[in-house]
């Protein structure tokens, strides 16, 4: 009997209060959904890599490398990223059918540095920090931009770091690097970038 | 019939445990729910056109932010920088309740000789913040509070109360224990960086416990006010709370919890009940200089330990310690206004924020909320 009247009491109390708090519940609820439904979904791959692949796009027009490197006039400029791809779709949509100084742009994905071929600017992914030195070591020599996003990677000779400051993209460049590689670096690019050195004694990390 | 009014109250107290809990585990899930849009989006394959950003120079692409969705409540600064901050809050409470049902006045003074009616209370808040480390951000925070009480009497007379004052001064530490917006490894979520942050407040009571002004009759002078009419607590509070920050391109998200308990009782011989808060929100970007966020509370608020004194538990129910405690989800909406300096992340922002209660489950006779306003400025260098 004790059973019976608190689940009558039960009931009748709930029905007064599920109107009023269920019905605000569903109001917010279907505020939320209709916001989220104009959403774009950018989101697929990061803002920030997005910034990213537009930057390597301009770098390109400030960046002169040997004629050698290219067969003829009209040759693409080989990207070529190795380890995990942070930029998705975003490099193919955002390169395709466009034209830098006469040059298309073709990108090349590798899993191991053993299997790189002809490129023009090398990304290395941050999956490849444990293999930096390897990689740098065995691009000696070759006129290869090389472009990363991790510590210490201009100072370990890597051409372009790009870093975040404060919630914006900035960019270090290895002059001494890029010297050792025959690239012409234009100077307009230089004065927006943080200019770093070669250290003296590499591998120390 | 004594026995049926308490099996009433006990059966009204099990409902109401379950649609308090059910509200609190809303607002708990609310972020993960929200969290899965951006993942089943991405599960869809839905891809859009992207933004095509080869057009812009290397200086207009410089001026890009990553994470373009500003953060509010509990927050972190960077390394070396400042945030000088002012807030406005106007809260309006109006008519009582017991539990979760509305009484009226002449409910209330079937038992009281006087009802408080409505109360309002104004809030003007400084502070200022300063990122240590990108990891650990101090605030300290001093608010200015004006109450003002109405009163309704058995003979009928009515009368109003009020106090102004600075309230108790608090500082805080917060601390970032897990991601980093700066750190690359959080960049490989399409839906963001996620961060935990570890919150540590003290409250120190410089606000007054003893305010004081004339009651229904003014021939006998100013009486002690009674405890919601007080500016400080009285005591030392520590606050220890945890907050989860979530963010994509076009949204940002929050869950937090943060418990204040009372060191110690005050100089009027009671202590103010410990408060558990959770809350959450979610931000939609809608231009680089705009967002509008939603916002849920739940606050469980303990009854007063101890008593002071000077106040007669039988004369208004704000008097009683034991009618302090309720159960509360409030919901919010706001918009949040970015006014961008030239300089990285530096700036103002203005936030202005509307709320009302979803659910009050009230020790009463208690008055409850009925809504409140909050505009902010904040200004980063
Ligand atoms: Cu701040």
């Amino acid at each position: 009997m004790f059973l019976t009247q608190t689940v009558t009491a039960i009931r009748s109390r709930r029905i007064r209060l599920k109107a009023g708090f269920v019905s605000s519940l569903i109001l917010f609820i279907a505020v939320c959904t209709l916001a989220v439904a104009p959403m774009s979904v950018r989101g697929q791959t990061p803002r920030e890599y997005q910034i990213k692949a537009a930057f390597i796009h301009n770098f390109v027009k400030f960046i002169e490398w040997p004629a050698h490197t290219f067969p003829e006039k009209t040759s693409p400029v080989i990207l070529c990223i190795i380890g995990k791809d942070p930029f998705g779709a975003v490099l193919e949509s955002m390169m395709g059918g466009k034209t830098i100084k006469g040059r298309g742009m073709v990108i090349r994905r590798f899993e191991r540095i053993e299997d790189l071929g002809h490129c023009h600017i090398l990304f290395v992914s941050s999956s490849e920090r444990g293999s930096l030195t390897q990689i740098l070591v065995a691009l000696q020599g070759l006129s290869l931009l090389t472009i990363g996003e991790m510590d210490a990677f201009a100072e370990s000779g890597g051409i372009i770091n790009f870093i975040l400051k404060r919630s914006r993209i900035r960019f270090e460049i290895n002059v001494d690097a890029a010297a050792l590689s025959g690239l012409k670096i234009s100077s307009k690019l230089l004065s927006l970038a943080t200019v770093v050195r070669n250290t003296p004694h590499t591998g120390s990390e | 019939m004594l026995t049926d009014g308490f099996k009433e109250r006990f059966s009204g107290f099990i409902t109401l445990r379950r649609n308090f809990f059910r509200s609190v585990i809303i607002a708990t899930l609310l972020p993960i729910w929200v969290t899965m849009f951006p993942l089943g989006s991405t599960l869809a394959g839905a891809a859009e056109p992207q933004h095509d950003l080869t057009d812009l120079s290397l200086e207009e692409l410089m001026d890009l932010d990553v994470f373009s969705v500003n953060v509010l409540g509990t927050h972190t600064h960077l390394e070396d920088e400042w945030m000088l901050g002012y807030q406005y809050m106007f809260m309006s409470m109006d008519g009582n309740r017991n539990g979760t049902q509305k009484i009226s006045d002449q409910d209330v003074l079937k038992d009281f000789m006087v009802a408080p009616t409505n109360m309002t209370t104004q809030m003007h808040m400084i502070g200022v913040m300063h990122g240590l480390s990108d990891d650990l951000t101090l605030m300290v925070m001093l608010p200015y509070i004006k109450k003002s009480m109405d009163h309704i009497t058995k003979a009928g007379g009515r009368f109003t109360t009020d106090s102004e004052g600075p309230g108790d001064l608090k500082l805080s530490a917060t601390y970032t224990f897990y991601g980093n917006v700066k750190r690359d490894a959080f960049h490989a979520t399409p839906w963001g960086p996620h961060r935990l942050l570890l919150d540590i407040g003290l409250s120190i009571p410089t606000g007054s416990i003893d305010e004081k002004d004339f009651l229904a009759n003014p021939t006998m002078g100013k009486k002690q006010l009674p405890y919601p009419m007080q500016l400080g607590s009285g005591t030392f509070d520590l606050s220890p709370g945890m907050t989860y920050l979530g963010q994509s391109e076009n949204w940002a998200w929050m869950a937090e919890a943060v418990i204040t308990s009372r060191l110690g009782k005050n100089s009027n011989n009671y202590r103010l009940g410990n408060l558990y808060h959770i809350s959450s929100w979610l931000a939609r970007k809608v231009t680089d200089a705009l967002s509008l966020f939603i916002e849920m509370d739940g606050d469980i608020l303990e009854n007063i330990e101890g008593a002071d004194p000077a106040l007669n538990p039988t004369l208004v129910p704000t008097a009683d310690p034991g009618r302090r405690g309720g159960k509360s989800v409030d919901l919010s909406v706001g918009v949040n206004i970015y006014l961008p300096a030239d300089e990285v992340n530096k700036g103002h922002r203005i936030v202005i924020e509307g709320g009302f209660p979803l659910y009050d489950s009230l020790d009463g006779p208690q008055l409850n909320m009925a809504w409140m306003l909050n505009v902010g400025w904040a200004w980063t260098f």
